[in-house]
């Protein structure tokens, strides 16, 4: 365990150096502070304004930095040949594999958590309330975000940093479609179409359950249960594409 | 590694995606008891239907700024950005009645349309938007029996206001439905709000007379003529 932790510190402190970290948490923070000047064009409507592109800003940033952290851990240590130091000690490939993925997902939620911690004060600068409702939508934006380092640390186990970065976007893409596959395959003719596309949909992460963006912005109540199930979910998931990680990357050969 | 010890990895790794089967139909079943399920929509955008959602909403408002007076086609054209607005956000409440109170006069059916989506997806919809639908029927349709049945909708509200009741009563007479317009009245007229009781009692002269008047039915006849004698 302590092995896995000192490799999660060494990642961490790779990837906190990076400049276009701290750019994008600035960036998002910027955007919902400056929503707060929209209230003129949005005859009365500028606190769901606000909380929109404060939820949906904060989920970009999570996202961006989540491939990000997840599709460049692995490479760099292969790339600077740090690796082969690293396997040359007694430190087994899951435990390097985890400590990437612990420092990666560490990096990200501190991320979250800093844009959501100033989201809120702005949203109450604003309201004049405090607004704990919003941290709902936000507990599963850091789910989401370790689903999507998960899936980044994945195919960063067998492509370059580049092509992970792209392949897990349109994994992201493709998760925040997928719950419309059983409705087209409800229309599909043959029993192959329905098939492959019912397959599909239980591969690719279903991410619309991470999203309650909408009914936090409304004020509406989100159940804890659909949260909890929500984690449930997204702790399975990441734990499937680790799983498939280590199996590929203990077939690697470093030497 | 050992392949036996891949083997089992693998195993492991369907196992947990074939658990997740039944626990991705647990969430969905979940959203759909809070009202929060992900319905088909045309043209997703990726979990930001929201965002989506305001910048629409503050380009139609925009639209809406430049248009003087709203004629047949700016009432469509304002009909179809709400209707999108609302495609993609079915909670914005607000987007729903701002769209359809301003297409109510050009086109009211359209008017309607929205205020049934806005019923439809929001359970706990409160007792305006069903008041706004009940007025359009009544006044811009001459629906009076629709219009009835929305101000049912909006009277069974918690804390809606007594108006409602009393609009039903007024729909249902309009709609001819004098037997039920004289329940409806009756029950006014014997309620505490002192406002609905001077009203109900002024309506149910007129609207027994009109049974004396019209109606073969004699039961309901004899009913008007109790009320009648009652009242005065």
């Amino acid at each position: 365990m302590n092995i896995i932790l000192t490799i999660a510190q060494g990642a961490y402190q790779k990837v906190i150096k990076s400049k276009i970290l701290y750019v994008i948490v600035v960036f998002c923070l910027l955007a919902i502070a400056y929503s707060t000047l929209y209230s003129a064009v949005t005859a009365g409507e500028e606190t769901k304004l606000m909380k929109d592109i404060g939820l949906a800003g904060i989920a970009v940033a999570a996202m961006l930095i989540s491939i990000m952290v997840g599709s460049t851990a692995i490479p760099t240590e292969i790339e600077s040949r740090t690796i082969q130091t690293l396997i040359s000690k007694p430190v087994r490939k899951h435990e390097f594999i985890l400590g990437q993925f612990l420092g990666a997902v560490y990096v990200a939620l501190l991320s979250i958590a800093i844009m959501a911690i100033g989201f809120i004060i702005i949203l109450a600068i604003k309201t004049h309330a405090l607004n704990l409702v919003m941290f709902r939508p936000l507990i599963l934006v850091c789910f989401e975000a370790i689903v999507l380092v998960a899936v980044s640390v994945l195919f960063s186990t067998f492509c370059s940093s580049m092509v992970s970065s792209i392949l897990a976007i349109v994994v992201y893409i493709a998760g925040h479609l997928s719950y419309q596959i059983p409705f087209l395959v409800e229309k599909a003719g043959n029993a192959v179409t329905k098939f492959a596309g019912l397959l599909l949909y239980y591969i690719l992460p279903n991410l619309q359950y991470f999203n309650v963006k909408a009914p936090a912005a409304h004020g509406i109540y989100v159940p804890w249960g659909l949260i909890f199930g929500v984690i449930l979910y997204g702790v399975i998931y990441a734990a499937i594409m680790l799983l498939v990680s280590l199996v590929i990357f203990k077939n690697k050969d470093f030497a | 590694m050992k392949s036996s010890e891949r083997l089992v990895q693998i195993i492991v790794a369907i196992m947990l995606l074939v658990g997740l089967m039944p626990l991705g139909n647990t969430l969905n079943n979940i959203k759909e008891d809070a009202g929060l399920a992900d319905r088909f929509i045309q043209r997703p955008v990726l979990g930001f239907d929201s965002i989506a959602s305001d910048v629409l909403w503050v380009k139609t408002i925009q639209y809406m700024a430049g248009v003087k007076k709203i004629d047949v086609k700016s009432a469509n054209i304002i009909y179809e950005m709400f209707e999108r607005i609302t495609d993609l956000d079915p909670l914005f409440t607000t987007a729903y009645t701002f769209g359809a109170l301003a297409v109510s006069n050009k086109s009211p059916a359209k008017a309607l349309t929205l205020f049934d989506k806005a019923i439809a997806h929001n359970p706990d919809i409160g007792w305006r938007i069903p008041m706004f639908a009940g007025v359009v029927s009544m006044h811009n349709m001459k629906n009076y029996d629709k219009s009835a049945e929305y101000f049912a909708l909006a009277s069974k509200v918690k804390d809606s206001p007594m108006l409602l009741k009393r609009m039903r009563a007024l729909a249902k007479s309009r709609a001819g439905d004098l037997g039920t317009a004289l329940i409806l009245w009756e029950s006014l007229y014997n309620s505490s709000d002192s406002v609905s009781v001077q009203i109900a009692r002024r309506e149910l002269v007129r609207v027994a007379a009109e049974i004396l008047k019209t109606s073969t039915d004699n039961k309901l006849r004899n009913k008007a003529d109790r009320i009648i004698k009652e009242i005065l």
